[in-house]
């Protein structure tokens, strides 16, 4: 019953919250799909197999760092409020869009490659028309993953002064008041399970036809 | 049509092509063959600029590729490859269409090109909906084709097209890519390891070693003069029952070794002519001179003659166009010594021999030791 109670008490205050927990996580994740996408196309240029090859490597290393770790440092290097937990949360997604985009692109069949060539593809239209589309379903994957994560890391920038969710969930835990943790890590799952669905749905209709084309 | 002038090219230290001149006929398959590393595929690879060549000139028509742009000359010369390289993405329709669209052809016309290319690699339309992964391995690589025809290049590169192919549906795609180039006649430059495909598809072959050109010519002056051991060894052992396969029955024809008769004829008058003309061999033709079955004059112990005439009214036979290799297996298989030659509505032309086969490759053995 407590926890119907506090919600109708703080209606707007929870509802602010979400907002702002959904707002880190929109221009977080929107900011390391632009430069994450942007570095994979740039290093999977032609020539620069080497480069992907210790991109990956590196990134996917990397993945296995905490979140903590990268929030305390930002605290360390820029301080404290909500520019400083979009940072940290950028710098956290970009690394597995970074890694998934990466492979993606770079596991497109050469065959494939060599025939657009060989038929007069410019440089971009290779790009575009070949790479992109059929490294899609992986990129797309990459950043649901990611998309779930960084919901979740959300509620840790709250320590920095990041607001949203979090802040609800500290809150809970200093006035000792279970309710009030309750609120704070349900409306989290649930936004993340919301915005899952949301990609996976995306993912269905952005994979290219042929690629669910069976053998008749 | 294609010229090659001194052309090398190195990579890091290793001469993939040294020195290659070439001049490649208008309208003729040139088949390019040898062991891996020899410098086929380079070579191929230099006529469109997906390899630059470090030294030497390369002219299509007369003008030089590098004044070109290369995009602009990748559009205007047709290129398949062993895996075919379609596009997985895109509807056969799509992938046939890429460099019209490229061209920035109109939609209609487009529609028009493709709809005929289908017919020409003989899928019917409703294969261009489908995509890539749902056809067999024969079928990509006929889109394959019809892809680099599209734009309707004058020179076509083909890379092993049909390496991955296996042997049976591979025989099948060689006559149908035969059948089309009678249709298209394009110059085409042709890269295998196949020996048998090479002499079956080539009006031309160019035999390279570590990136020389050993030897270039007809199949057939290849067959009977390979320039060294190399090529013979290339050639394989059987290269003088290989030549057969280049001889056509109709150049073969014996129109002497049989009687002909008309259908229903008595028997033992047919045993009597046979006798007389000491031949084995009678056929009886209508009146249309089409073949209705064929006569043996064969030795018995049981019959008080010693010989007995056995009918044969559905007889195997040779078509004009069958190579003498086709007639010896169908000989082998068999088991007769002449075999009856057709047209392809069924009017007797004459027979092959088995004799004639023999003779022809003790003449190409002859001639290789001169």
């Amino acid at each position: 019953m407590s926890v119907v109670n506090y919600f109708s008490k703080n209606t707007s205050m929870i509802w602010s919250a979400l907002e702002q927990h959904f707002a880190l996580f929109a221009i977080s994740i929107i900011v390391a799909i632009v430069i994450g996408i942007a570095l994979s196309i740039l290093i999977t240029d032609e020539g620069r197999e080497k480069l992907a090859r210790v991109v990956i490597a590196i990134s996917g290393a990397a993945l296995s760092v905490p979140s903590i770790a990268i929030i305390a440092l930002t605290f360390i290097f820029v301080g404290i409020g909500a520019t400083p937990a979009i940072i940290a949360l950028v710098i956290y997604s970009i690394v597995p869009i970074l890694f998934n985009a990466t492979s993606g692109l770079s596991s497109v069949d050469q065959k494939i490659i060599e025939a657009g060539k060989g038929m007069g593809f410019t440089k971009s239209q290779i790009l575009w028309k070949i790479k992109f589309p059929l490294a899609l379903p992986v990129i797309i994957a990459g950043i649901r993953n990611t998309a779930t994560i960084n919901i979740g890391t959300a509620t840790i920038a709250a320590v920095i002064g990041g607001g949203g969710l979090g802040d609800l969930i500290y809150i809970g835990l200093k006035l000792n008041r279970g309710e009030v943790i309750f609120i704070g890590s349900f409306l989290t799952a649930l936004l993340a399970i919301c915005i899952d669905a949301l990609f996976a749905l995306l993912e269905k209709t952005i994979t290219p036809k042929g690629l669910n084309a069976m053998r008749s | 049509m294609i010229e090659l002038k001194n052309v090398t090219k190195k990579f890091d230290q290793l001469e993939a092509v040294h020195n290659l001149s070439l001049h490649l006929e208008k309208g003729k398959i040139t088949m390019f063959i040898g062991p891996s590393g020899c410098g086929k595929t380079t070579t191929l690879k230099m006529i469109n600029r997906l390899i630059e060549p470090d030294e030497g000139e390369i002219l299509v028509n007369g003008k030089s590729i590098f004044a070109q742009e290369p995009v602009a000359l990748r559009r205007s010369i047709g290129y398949v490859i062993q895996d075919v390289g379609l596009f997985p993405h895109y509807s056969v329709f799509d992938n046939i269409a890429l460099v019209p669209r490229l061209l920035k052809w109109d939609e209609k016309r487009i529609q028009t090109r493709v709809d005929e290319l289908l017919d020409l690699v003989t899928l019917n339309g409703t294969y261009g909906k489908k995509y890539p992964l749902q056809l067999s391995g024969g079928e990509q690589q006929r889109v394959g084709l019809a892809r680099a025809l599209a734009a309707d290049p004058d020179i076509l590169l083909m890379d092993e097209p049909f390496g991955a192919i296996d042997p049976i549906n591979r025989s099948k795609l060689q006559d149908s890519f035969l059948e089309i180039q009678e249709t298209i006649q394009k110059t085409i430059i042709f890269v295998t390891h196949d020996i048998n495909e090479a002499i079956t598809l080539g009006d031309l072959i160019a035999i390279m070693n570590a990136g020389h050109l050993v030897q270039y010519g007809e199949p057939n002056e290849i067959l009977q003069n390979p320039k060294d051991d190399f090529v013979e060894h290339l050639l394989g052992a059987d290269r003088n029952l290989k030549a057969l396969s280049l001889e056509k029955t109709r150049d073969y024809l014996d129109e002497d070794a049989y009687l002909t008769v008309a259908p229903g004829t008595n028997p033992e008058q047919i045993k009597q002519k046979l006798r007389t003309a000491n031949r084995k061999l009678a056929l009886a033709v209508d009146e249309n001179g089409i073949l209705q079955g064929r006569y043996n004059l064969e030795p018995s112990t049981t019959h008080a003659d010693g010989e007995k005439l056995s009918y044969d009214g559905q007889p195997d036979v040779m078509s004009r166009n069958n190579n003498l290799i086709e007639a010896l297996s169908m000989m082998l298989e068999t088991g007769e010594n002449l075999l009856p030659v057709v047209t392809s509505k069924g009017k007797l032309r004459g027979v092959i021999k088995l004799t004639q086969i023999f003779a022809k490759v003790e003449a190409a053995k002859a001639e290789k030791n001169i």
